[in-house]
Parts: C-alpha cells; structure tokens; sequence
C-alpha cells in the first residue's frame, strides 16, 4: 500500500471476497499468458531470459517479505547460495533425486535463517542492512574457503537437470514458470491474510502492535525463515538450470540486485517485486551493449527512487492512475 | 476487592540514575488509580517496567495471581494487561477502522494456515472482530470518522483512538500512558468522558499522567512517585493537600496547573 500521503488512506480488506476473486482472476489470466507465450515467442533467447526473470522473480517476491516487516535484508543472495550448494551437494555427493534435493537446499536456508534470525531480527533498521551484508559476505566467504565440501573457487559442476530430459530452453521456462507462480500465489495470499496485515503492522508501528497482542519476533523469525527457504528454493533451481555453480553467483552484488528489485519495484506492495524482477533482468539485456550506462542507470534510478519516490514504480503508476481519473 | 495487579519492589537503573527505585503498589479490580507526579519522576518508565517493554533489574510484577515479571508486551496483553503510549501511537496513514482491527488482533487472529487458506474459522474470527470493531467505533465516538486517516484526525481523537485500539484487545487491566499529554480542555474533558465509559464497561483502569487536575477529577486513589520512588498514595483530596506533594511539583522546573 502506498506509505507517501496521507489521503485517500487505505482500508485493508474491506470487501475482502470480491477483491479476492479479482486478484485471482488476474493471476490466472497472466499464468495463462506466460504458458501460452513459447508457442508464440519460441526463440530461446526469449524463453532464457523469461526463465531468468521468473527465476528472479521468486528472489525478489521472498525478500519482499522480509521487506514488509521492515527488514531490508543485504544477504538474500547468500541464502540462495546456501540453497543452491545444499542442493547440489545433496545430488551429487549423497545421490538423493533433485526434488528432493531441492527441498534439502530450501529447508538448509530456512535452518541457517532460522538459527540467525533471532539474533539479527532484533537489530533496527540500518544495523540490520549491515549485519545482512556481513552475513552475506560471511557466507560467500565460506563457500569459497571450504574448499573441501563446496569446491571453493571452482564450484560444482556436472549438475544433472531436475528431471531426465528436461533440459531444453522450453522445459526451463515451463519449470521456472510454475515455481514463479507458485511463489507468486504463496506470498500474494500470505499478504492479503492476516498474517500479512499484522506484518503491514509491525513494520508500521511496531510498540503499538506489541501491545496488540502480535508476537513480533516469532512473526518477524517465521517470515525471515519463509522468505530465505523460498530464495533457497531459487538457487536450487538455478543450480538445475546452469548445471554449474559457484560463489560468483551469490555475492553483493546479486544481493542488492533483488533489494534493488523490490526498491525500484515498490517495497510496500507486492507488485512491486514482480515488476522490478522484470525491469532489473530484462534492462541489462536489452542494453547488452552499453555496460558501462547499466550501472549509471541503476545507480541514478536507485537514487532518485529512494530520495523522492519511495513507493517505486507501482508508486509511480497508482499517482498516475489517480491523476487521469481527476 | 479483588487484586488484580502487585507490583513489588520493582526497579531499573540507566547508568547511574535510578529511574524506578524500589515501588510497590496494588491496582484493585474496578477501580481507575491514578499514577501521578512531576516530569521525569520515573512515572513512564515504571509503566515500561510493568508493561515488558523494559525488564525491571529487581522486582516481581503478579497480574492475576500469576507473576509476569518482565514478560514480552504480546504475552501481557493475551494476560489481559494493555497499554497505551504517550506519544501519539496509531497507523497515522491508516483509517480509523484499520486501526481498531488491528488493536483486535487477538480476536481476528485464526492461526498462520487459517487466514492462509480463509478457512471458516478465519471467516468466523473475521466476522467476530470487524462486530467488535463496529461496537467500539460507536462507543468510542468515531463512527463518524471510521474512513479518515488516522493522522488526519485532531490530536484529541487520535488519543481515543489509541484508547479504542487498546480496548480492542480486551483488557481487563487498561494502563493509560499520560493520555491528555498536550490536549486543550475540551479534548481532555472527551478523553475524562471516555475513560469513565471504559470503566463503566467493565476494565480496570490505571492512568499516568502529571496533569493534577485531570487526574484529581478522574481517579478514586492516587499514587504519587517521584525521582523514582513514591511519595505518598491516598484519596486525591488527601494527596493533593500533601504539602510534600505540592513541593514536589514546584522544585522542578514543569510547573503543572491546577494544583489544590
């Protein structure tokens, strides 16, 4: 919901069922949409990139979770990397079936957010932004140093896919489409429930809903746990997709990508991810050429974003739509 | 009567100041006790001390025969013991009815897979708090209101809203945290109103404030702290007599209006 003024303020649930209904038909309309586009598109390219954004998109919806309690969290990429290794690890070194191998590495990123967060989810604000991106770092650190177990530098490699035979462009869209989806459906229902409206709360004032009644650590610790095992989720899959990984993919950088993502998006409102998924993968893409401009780009839009339009391109969108209904 | 409330010996120091140094007192069920003394007399600390928002260093605090020392706020106010904050404590871009459901998280609140799935239970809960919202609104005097933002409101209703969003938790102890603070003399007389509605309905009341005049007109007993200990206790005519009470509030530098 928009935090940046104060009128017309926004009533939550109030016609709870037909706005259920709406946000469902729109959600089957667009998966539709996406599982009818490789019979029109059938390039690879578009299906990689597609794959890629949907991929992403479970990154960024995860972490907006843990947004809106009002935690901006700098490690999303590590817990992805701890998802991924453990999931890789457990195909090739205990021979378990990749299904289960991705519930391994979901479950290995929800334990170490589940062991963590405690301690950190009682930091406020920026000390949290520190102490996720030395977490981060922590845990790139570790995949390079352990040699032994994680490869270090070099990785792991000769990643088999998810299932025999599901290794083409078409069949990668179609597993990232339905693991998007699903994620997608998971954290939109979870925000419009009432867990979603007490986590609106604590962000919003946390004392005062305390004192409600709200258990503001186990539900701050609860999302925390979700939101990193469903980012685990994504680096299996990843770890699926390129048959390869290492600690490169699970840096900084990839770190504030999906913060960047939900920033530029729109941290309040859950669209916001899924639009800055597609902006921040499909951008660099298209500007293939122009490096150097990315950056810049980025760097100005983050800024400007931050500085004076906080709810984000969704932001941005909903003062128009109010405008031309004047 | 019966005892709802023992606080014994409950203290916390910030370095090397006490702010609560060693008080003890009772909240007997039915009653409005009020808390009073000059700015800076430990008075909020000691709320913060009773309500878990700081854990006492000494001290045992029994809310129902049961100790509660030091407990989360959430788990007190499961228990029944709800507070309210002095600075103005509401989903300012929110409307005045989300905030009230809100403050009936206990009643709404079906369980994480519940409200996940909107199972009839969730539906049920639901339909329980939005009726207990309704109620609240109307008693409390902001139907009228119930769509406005919360921060659009004057001074004066915010804190009645706090008040409301409090009750929605269904306190049988309410602790008011200086809840005139900074309202002219009409809005205190609606704020008086309400708090006497609010006993009349059942909730025991305690209420913090350093406004004498307020407090004298509102509570049945008194108990006046100051440099973090008390000073006396007793009916408001008896302590507003007090000649140590009087000095209290003059040797400092917040003088109050309206002393006896």
């Amino acid at each position: 919901m928009s935090n940046t003024s104060l009128n017309p303020p926004v009533a939550r649930q109030t016609a709870a069922a037909p706005r259920g209904m709406k946000v469902l038909a729109i959600g089957v309309l667009v998966t539709v949409i996406l599982a009818v586009l490789p019979h029109v598109a059938d390039n690879a390219f578009i299906l990689a990139i597609g794959a890629l954004i949907l991929l992403n998109m479970i990154g960024a919806l995860s972490l907006h979770l843990i947004i809106r309690t009002g935690h901006i969290s700098f490690s999303h990429a590590g817990f992805m990397g701890v998802g991924a290794y453990a999931c890789a690890l457990s195909v090739l070194k205990l021979g378990v079936s990749p299904f289960v191998g991705l519930a391994i590495g979901a479950a290995a990123s929800g334990l170490l957010a589940l062991v963590v967060g405690p301690i950190v989810l009682r930091l406020t604000g920026k000390y949290f932004v520190l102490v996720t991106f030395l977490l981060g770092e922590i845990i790139r650190l570790v995949l390079v140093e352990w040699e032994s177990v994680t490869g270090g530098s070099n990785g792991l490699s000769s990643i088999p896919d998810l299932h025999a035979g599901w290794n083409s462009p078409l069949a990668q869209y179609y597993i990232a489409l339905v693991a998007a989806v699903l994620v997608a459906a998971l954290c939109i229902r979870l925000l419009m429930s009432e867990t979603g409206r007490a986590m609106d709360a604590v962000r919003e004032a946390q004392r005062v809903t305390e004192c409600a009644g709200v258990p503001v650590i186990r539900l701050k610790v609860g999302i925390f746990v979700l939101g990193c095992a469903l980012v685990g989720l994504q680096g299996g899959l990843l770890a699926f997709f390129m048959h390869y990984i290492d600690p490169t993919t699970f840096g900084m950088t990839d770190s504030l990508n999906l913060v960047v993502m939900n920033v530029l998006g729109g941290m309040y409102n859950v669209v916001g991810p899924i639009v800055g998924a597609v902006f921040l993968v499909a951008l660099p893409e298209l500007l293939r050429g122009y490096v150097e401009i990315q950056r810049i780009l980025f760097g100005v839009a983050l800024i400007v974003v931050m500085a004076s339009f906080s709810s984000g391109l969704v932001g941005l969108a909903t003062m128009l739509r109010r405008k031309v209904h004047q | 009567m019966n005892k709802l409330l023992n606080v014994d010996g409950i203290g916390i120091s910030f370095g090397g100041l006490k702010a609560v140094d060693g008080v003890t007192f009772e909240v007997y069920e039915g009653e409005i006790l009020g808390v009073i003394g000059p700015n800076g007399a430990g008075k909020t600390t000691l709320v913060n001390l009773i309500s878990g928002v700081i854990k006492p260093s000494r001290g045992t605090v029994v809310f129902r025969d049961e100790t509660v020392t030091g407990m989360a706020p959430s788990r007190l106010t499961e228990r029944g013991l709800v507070r309210t904050f002095q600075s103005t404590a509401v989903y300012a871009q929110r409307s005045v009815r989300e905030n009230i459901v809100r403050g009936s998280y206990l009643t709404r609140y079906p369980g994480f897979l519940s409200t996940l799935f909107d199972t009839p239970l969730a539906r049920r809960k639901r339909a329980e708090s939005d009726a207990q919202v309704d109620g609240l609104l109307q008693r409390m005097g902001l139907s009228a209101v119930a769509d406005d933002a919360a921060g659009s409101l004057p001074y004066g209703l915010q804190k009645i809203l706090g008040i409301a969003i409090a009750l929605a938790a269904r306190p049988t102890l309410l602790m008011l945290d200086e809840p005139v603070a900074g309202l002219s003399a009409e809005e205190t007389d609606q704020v008086r109103d309400a708090i006497l509605r609010v006993r009349e309905s059942g909730v025991t009341v305690m209420v913090i404030d350093h406004n004498m005049r307020f407090i004298a007109g509102l509570c049945d007993r008194l108990l006046v702290v100051a440099a973090g200990q008390e000073l006396t206790r007793g009916k408001p005519d008896e302590v507003l007599r007090d000649q140590r009470v009087v000095e209290a509030y003059l040797g400092t530098r917040n003088v109050t209006a309206g002393i006896a």
